[in-house]
């Protein structure tokens, strides 16, 4: 098997289970979690990544062993010297030669106890695009910069540059450092927005509150437009994607930020990279698009669709069937595509198309494929060398599309919500979608996670004040809105003698969408109260508090009993704030019993 | 005219009878059984040593065809490569119908009897258009989501496109830069580096030859292997043929 989801899988790795809660049932029942699962464990070796030695580096390894570190630098050195085109392959000889500086690096430290040779090396073997020795770099940089003696010596003006490096093969915590002011950060608030975004865009967390809490505030410091601008000049992928045909989804924000990093991590992946000796069990493709689609659904900023040549019909309507023009307009970085020429069947990203040179350059390791000695469908191949040591195999358009067997495409997710009303004891998602509130605040979902076997969470955010505004919908299947929580700075709200009319807008109007009509004769009291800053409305029967009260921060909480379930005011410290006010319609009895 | 003296009949008679009791009369009787009983004896034995001879000289010749060393040449494992969308494969005059491109080992192999080697001087693909392009009935329509990714694995692999009349292929020793080479049709053991006989010998194991036909351009063709080769005198061998479409 060829490609790739091995840095999916390497991604996933740290958070997912390697058990199989189904394994009674047939791989084609599985969904979700489940599928990825059952696919880790039968073709990716439940998810370990499996590692070589690289034949030259053999002997250098041997007599490390042997404790010989004159041995290992002579040997180093002698693989340093060697001229590339004595190795399989150039993008294999920069790869063991990163290998051989890391090594010399360190048998240099062993012998004269001066750690300035590890890094020195270190520096060498990361411009080949080695991210262990990147990540060595970077942290003896950022160490210097938080005063650890030991990185006194190091010279860490340059952190920015490997930060670069990292962030390019898809590392995501070279990216977050990139967006982040913890060092003396050159970049812009753009490219921080952007850096950090690509940092979180193909991360998976379970509830999703990390990727809102980013794209908030990156969003409330730089605008759509700058970001939007951001991405075309830095991101692989050259901007956002409009729709295609046939109900093809485009790819906003967040699609694009999931593809961008896939991107990255896929080319930083494919460094060293070596195919199997045999034919092990390999996925055919429509398994390898149920594996990205479940993995793109678990992470829940992109879906994945498939597109097929011809006019086969498919009864999901993410597998569109079109013809090869239409394939060749739509082909863009990101795109996994699998090719065949006769016997021989291939899968690969795609890095970039050059539609005025009409050629395709693919991130691909095992280049081996396209080469037209091997491949009779192929009339001009080029491997040239692209960014720190990797390299991108260049194709002709005219080549590629009728090898075209499937292009499995991130797209946006449509977050499609049944318009079926619930009856008076709820509101559901569609509704609350289609509400007064959901329209004048611009409001936008931002991510859509299934944290149960019936419990969701769609975050969404407003059109301003990014960074004052949280709101999430906890839901059952049936997109019922059980829980509405909407978090907002408790600064922002202002005080009872100098309030924000907005904000005030924003609660009353929220309290208005998501109140189920069963309850809303409890509820409009308390919104009218808020709007007009009134006090009179107690906090229930026995309470002597009042909603504008709970509202400007005068009591901690107000709980008014609903028909089923609470509105609920509380002043508190939370993820987003360290002094919030929270609002909460509940449909439950158990106000504030869902984790977030 | 005289007259012969009268010596009387009867007593002449009685003077010739045999006399069945003397010596002589009997040492001539056992000789003469002895004789008879040695000819037949002779006659026989004769006769047994002719037909001992033809036999032998029959089994001889029996045995010296079946030692005559020959070319085994076969097509194994014929297969679908891609799978298929419809369920059943496709039947053409009731003879199956391989879609864009077929899977097989070619063996070559010497027949094991005689002590003689085979020289194998060529192998050819021979193809023959049998329609210009796949009737209607044939539903050759492959399942791309079936296909399996595996890159560049196998080594010492002939592809061998065929387009309308025009026959070419390549051999893939190994995934290696360098390591694949055009081939001439005509004769797949000559790439354009070098053109190489095959000596078989009795005792060797059989060649197999990992060998896939594309059906490269619309049609449907009979395929088939032919082998010059030399045994005691060059010869011709073929595989059976079978039909592929695009």
């Amino acid at each position: 098997m060829t490609i790739h989801p091995w840095p999916i899988a390497v991604l996933l790795s740290f958070s997912l289970s390697l058990e199989l809660p189904h394994q009674t049932l047939a791989q084609s029942e599985l969904t979700g979690q489940a599928y990825i699962n059952w696919y880790q464990d039968k073709f990716l070796g439940g998810g370990k990544r499996q590692s070589y030695t690289p034949e030259e580096i053999v002997p250098i390894k041997e007599a490390e062993a042997r404790k010989d570190d004159r041995a290992v630098v002579r040997g180093c050195d002698e693989v340093l010297k060697r001229d590339p085109k004595l190795f399989y392959s150039l993008p294999m000889a920069d790869w063991v030669k990163s290998l051989a500086y890391i090594e010399r690096g360190w048998a240099q430290y062993r012998l004269t106890k001066e750690p300035k040779y590890v890094i020195e090396d270190e520096e060498k073997a990361a411009e080949f695009g080695n991210l262990t020795a990147m990540l060595d770099v970077i942290d003896k940089m950022l160490g210097k910069y938080q005063g650890n003696e030991s990185a006194e010596f190091i010279d860490a003006s340059p952190l920015e540059h490997y930060l670069r490096i990292g962030a390019e093969l898809g590392n995501s915590e070279a990216a977050r450092m990139l967006g982040t002011s913890l060092w003396p950060n050159p970049l812009t608030d753009a490219e921080k927005a952007y850096w950090a975004l690509v940092a979180q865009g193909a991360t998976n967390e379970e509830s999703g509150f990390l990727w809102d809490y980013t794209i908030h505030n990156r969003y409330e410091l730089v605008n759509q437009n700058d970001l939007e601008s951001v991405i075309s000049r830095l991101s692989p992928l050259g901007g956002l994607t409009p729709h295609g045909p046939h109900n093809l989804p485009g790819r906003g924000i967040a699609a694009t930020f999931f593809a961008d990093a896939s991107l990255r991590r896929e080319y930083g992946f494919n460094f060293g990279k070596r195919a199997p000796a045999t034919r092990d069990a390999s996925p055919d493709a429509l398994e390898i698009y149920k594996f990205h689609r479940a993995v793109a659904d678990l992470i829940g900023r992109a879906d994945a669709y498939l597109l097929v040549p011809g006019s086969r019909t498919f009864a999901d309507s993410h597998m569109i069937s079109m013809n090869t023009q239409e394939l060749s307009g739509l082909l863009s970085p990101s795109d996994v595509v699998v090719v065949r020429c006769g016997p021989l069947t291939h899968m690969v990203m795609v890095y970039k198309v050059n539609r005025k040179a009409s050629t395709v350059s693919f991130v691909d390791g095992l280049f081996e494929f396209w080469q037209p000695s091997h491949n009779s469908c192929i009339t001009t191949f080029d491997l040239a060398p692209f960014k720190y040591g990797g390299y991108l195999a260049t194709v002709p358009l005219a080549d590629i599309l009728p090898m075209i067997q499937e292009v499995i495409t991130y797209r946006d997710r449509a977050y499609e919500h049944p318009a079926k009303s619930a009856g008076p004891n709820y509101v559901t998602l569609s509704q609350f979608e289609h509400s007064e509130f959901f329209d004048y605040f611009r409001v936008s979902e931002v991510v859509e996670k299934d944290v149960g076997p019936d419990e969701k969470i769609v975050r969404y955010m407003t059109g301003a004040f990014q960074n004052k505004i949280f709101f999430s919908m906890k839901t059952d299947h049936r997109f019922r809105i059980q829980e509405a929580l909407l978090s907002i700075d408790r600064d922002w709200v202002g005080e009872e003698s100098q309030t924000n009319p907005l904000a005030n807008d924003l609660v009353k109007s929220f309290v208005v969408a998501v109140t189920p009509a069963s309850s809303a004769d409890r509820s409009r009291p308390a919104a009218q109260a808020i709007w007009k800053s009134q006090a009179q409305v107690p906090c229930g029967s026995d309470s002597d508090s009042t909603v504008s009260e709970a509202f400007f921060g005068k009591v901690d909480r107000c709980v008014i009993p609903l028909a089923s379930g609470n509105l609920v005011f509380a002043n508190l410290k939370d993820p987003y704030f360290d002094r919030a006010l929270h609002v909460i319609v509940t449909t439950s009895p158990s106000p504030g019993a869902f984790k977030r | 005219m005289t007259n012969p003296p009268d010596i009387g009949s009867e007593t002449s008679k009685e003077r010739f009878r045999i006399s069945w009791t003397h010596p002589v009369t009997l040492i001539v009787l056992t000789t003469l059984v002895s004789a008879a009983g040695w000819f037949v004896n002779r006659v026989v034995t004769r006769r047994d040593a002719v037909r001992a001879e033809n036999m032998r000289a029959q089994k001889q010749t029996a045995l010296a065809a079946e030692s005559r060393s020959d070319l085994r040449m076969q097509v194994e494992d014929l297969s679908q490569a891609i799978p298929l969308i419809a369920k059943s494969p496709p039947v053409f005059s009731g003879e199956p119908v391989f879609c864009d491109t077929a899977r097989m080992t070619l063996i070559v192999a010497h027949n094991g009897k005689g002590s003689v080697p085979v020289l194998v001087n060529d192998i050819a693909v021979k193809v023959e258009s049998v329609a210009p392009s796949v009737p209607e009935k044939i539903d050759c329509a492959v399942d791309t989501l079936a296909s399996k990714p595996f890159g560049i694995v196998e080594r010492d692999l002939y592809i061998i496109d065929v387009a309308g009349n025009r026959v070419s292929g390549q051999y893939i020793r190994s995934k290696k830069p360098g390591e694949a080479f055009p081939i001439n049709p005509q004769n797949i053991l000559q790439t354009t580096r070098a053109q190489q006989a095959i000596s078989l010998k009795p005792a060797e194991e059989p060649t197999g030859y990992s060998v896939s036909v594309v059906a490269a351009s619309p049609g449907l063709y009979r395929v088939w292997f032919t082998a010059d080769y030399d045994t005691s005198g060059p010869k011709t061998a073929k595989t059976e043929s079978f039909l592929i479409a695009k």
